[in-house]
């Protein structure tokens, strides 16, 4: 679960930006958000934000607990907020939505919304991060400036995975897809993946997460064997139940010309296979916080 | 009813003896007993609890019954902390008044056997009940030269928060509003009417992140997020505190959890919000001495359990007082909570702020609340606070 919010966001220190005095200059993420039964909105702390000077030098952008959120609230209001006020940030390069911890909302409770007319509104965005799935969207998008792409979720419904698959993104670079489990919306298969497995989607991109899912090792199986492979210097299936039976997949990339490295933090597999896999890839493989199933029971990180 | 401090100037100062009230050999005594020694007392005495319900005076601990009159005794009393001994004591001295109040009790066999695993929480209305018969007994026996640093009716009020609240209130001081008083989860749903509720649930008796319990819903949806586990083993159900949070979302689980805490009396108060520093939620706790303000330390976690015990971060009182947007107002507050126990001679309070950084709103008040190991003001513990307090005054 989301315990904390951002320290941190897109190489920048984050801080939360409620009055006056919390302003440090633009060479800090500021995080607006609304607490429950808050005296002040979020859109009231946004524009207190906009109004100190040099605000318009911002480049990165957090927006955390929108307005009754946890009320089942949509992010519609305050996405048509940021939109309004988009060139009050000309030099924005870095936004998150939905910076929200399990304490003020339950991951599974978050709404979202079409978020495409808010990256439409920053062409020049290179990073853009979103937590929910429920209700969110991306509507037919062509973006030239985004490299960095990431969705986190508890469970993401194929329909937004064809969404995501259906916008030009010609300069990605990174994408993180948290792909869930099916009791929170994750109602596709490994099959849903293939148009990226292909290679013929987003021609520059380098890190592929398919990260807290519950289907890792069929994930695994798959990915081993296709196009992207061949172009991608890092392969993140962080976060998800990733066992013996998919690190045993993943051999296979000993054999690949292209060297990738490989990320499976949170995961299930054994010292015995861990060591194999280690030994048969020359690369760096990250495996931090091995995971203990309980019998068969083998929880994704981030499950709510 | 007792007005004034327990101890006066002249006796305090011919007190030649202190005497803790604990189990030995522990980290806390240990820190009690140098504190007192720093303080100028020579040899304090450690007193476990079994021993101290037997002894009609506390210093006649070691000496015959026969003999001169007893000597003057400061008496400390602590945590009994999770000591085996002082556990089966307590839990025994709670059999009659917990069968009194309509529960079933640990039977005395039970108790034998007991071997309450890390982080058990043993009926807690039993412990509470039990510990309420030897504080109530010390106080009738132990009447002549005897003072207390706090006195075990103002102890025994801090461990109510039912009885703090009541005396808050009364006093006119703000606490979270308490929307109902429910025997279980049923109950809880009928009180509580709203498409959509964040409550706190705590146990009426004892520290409020062992068992507390926050709840939320919203229209169908519902989730619990607990520091209680609760383990079935051979048809019995034992209740652990835990170190992570445990989310419930399911409504049968999270109505037996509240029925099963319900059995040892709860609270229910509104889930307030707090303010945050540095992105983390926070509270402060601030120790009294003598009903004024020592030390204050503001602790953030990222969860809605703000407990040093489970590994919050210290905001240190500076930065407090430059992030607090009405920190004469919280010192004020506390010294006004604390003036409901005027013969708590020390004590520990939680105070939670809203996000505005300026409302403030009284937690709990806890007797022994003052263990911040390493924690200091005015160059001293909060022990040393304690023990100097008393010659001071």
């Amino acid at each position: 679960m989301f315990e904390q919010l951002l320290e941190e966001f897109a190489g920048q220190p984050v801080q939360d930006f409620d009055i006056e005095d919390d302003w440090q200059g633009p060479e800090v993420a500021y995080r607006v958000w609304q607490g429950y039964d808050d005296e002040t909105t979020i859109v009231e702390r946004l524009h207190r934000l906009l109004d100190q000077p040099g605000s318009e030098e911002l480049t990165g952008l957090v927006v955390g607990a929108w307005e009754r959120v946890s009320e089942g609230e949509s992010a519609k209001a305050i996405v048509k907020e940021l939109i309004r006020v988009a060139p009050r940030l000309p030099k924005l390069q870095a936004l998150f939505l939905g910076d929200i911890t399990y304490e003020e909302c339950e991951l599974s409770w978050l709404k979202l919304t079409d978020v495409s007319p808010l990256l439409a509104a920053w062409p020049k965005l290179e990073t853009f991060r979103v937590r929910g799935s429920e209700d969110l969207a991306f509507s037919p998008l062509r973006h030239e400036g985004l490299r960095h792409l990431a969705i986190e979720s508890g469970g993401l419904p194929r329909a937004v995975l064809r969404q995501v698959f259906s916008c030009e993104l010609p300069n990605l670079e990174h994408l993180e897809l948290f792909l869930g489990e099916s009791q929170y919306g994750f109602d596709g298969d490994v099959s849903d993946l293939q148009p990226l497995f292909s290679g013929r989607l987003f021609p520059r991109l380098k890190y592929l997460g398919l990260m807290n899912s519950e289907i890792a090792d069929e994930i695994a199986a798959v990915v081993v064997n296709a196009p992207i492979i061949d172009r991608i210097h890092t392969l993140d299936l962080s976060l998800g139940n990733l066992g013996d039976e998919g690190v045993r997949s993943l051999r296979a990339l000993a054999g690949k010309k292209n060297r990738t490295c490989l990320n499976i933090s949170h995961h299930y597999a054994s010292p015995k296979e861990l060591k194999a896999l280690k030994k048969a890839l020359g690369c760096l493989v990250i495996a931090d916080d091995p995971q203990e199933a309980d019998d068969d029971y083998r929880p994704i990180m981030h499950s709510e | 009813m007792i007005t004034g401090p327990s101890c006066t100037p002249s006796s305090c100062r011919t007190a030649p003896q202190v005497v803790v009230v604990g189990p030995p050999g522990t980290r806390r005594m240990e820190l009690l007993l140098a504190a007192a020694r720093r303080a100028g007392w020579h040899r304090p005495t450690a007193l476990p609890y079994p021993r101290a319900q037997l002894l009609p005076h506390p210093c006649l601990e070691g000496t015959p019954h026969r003999g001169p009159p007893p000597r003057h005794v400061l008496v400390r009393l602590d945590s009994p902390q999770d000591d085996l001994h002082t556990l089966r004591r307590l839990l025994t001295l709670g059999i009659a008044p917990t069968a009194a109040a309509g529960r079933t009790p640990l039977s005395p066999q039970q108790i034998e056997r007991l071997s309450p695993a890390r982080g058990e929480l043993v009926h807690p209305l039993q412990w509470f009940l039990g510990f309420r018969e030897l504080l109530q007994g010390l106080s009738q026996r132990w009447t002549r030269n005897v003072s207390w640093m706090s006195h075990p009716q103002a102890v025994l009020q801090m461990f109510d928060k039912h009885a703090c609240r009541q005396l808050w209130s009364a006093a006119g001081l703000p606490v979270a509003p308490s929307p109902a008083c429910p025997q279980g989860y049923d109950e809880l749903r009928q009180q509580v009417r709203s498409p959509h509720a964040r409550l706190f649930i705590k146990l009426r008796y004892g520290y409020a992140a062992a068992g507390a319990t926050a709840l939320e819903w919203h229209g169908s949806r519902l989730r619990a997020i607990s520091t209680v586990e609760t383990v079935r083993n051979a048809g019995q159900t034992r209740l652990f505190v835990s170190r992570r949070p445990q989310i419930l979302l399911d409504e049968r689980q999270i109505a037996q959890l509240i029925d099963l805490l319900a059995q040892h009396q709860i609270i229910v108060e509104e889930w307030l919000p707090k303010a945050r520093w540095q992105g983390l939620p926070f509270d402060v706790r601030l120790v009294l001495v003598g009903g004024r303000v020592r030390h204050v330390v503001g602790r953030a976690r990222a969860s809605p359990f703000t407990n040093l015990n489970l590994g919050a971060r210290r905001i240190p009182r500076d930065t407090l007082m430059q992030h607090l947007r009405a920190w004469d107002d919280l010192v004020s507050l506390a010294e006004q909570a604390a003036a409901c126990f005027p013969t708590a001679g020390t004590l520990g309070l939680d105070v939670l702020v809203l996000p505005c950084r300026r409302r403030m709103v009284l937690l709990e008040a806890n007797a022994f609340g003052d263990y911040l190991p390493g924690l200091l003001h005015a160059g001293a513990t909060t022990y040393e606070a304690a023990f100097q307090g008393y010659l001071a005054s």
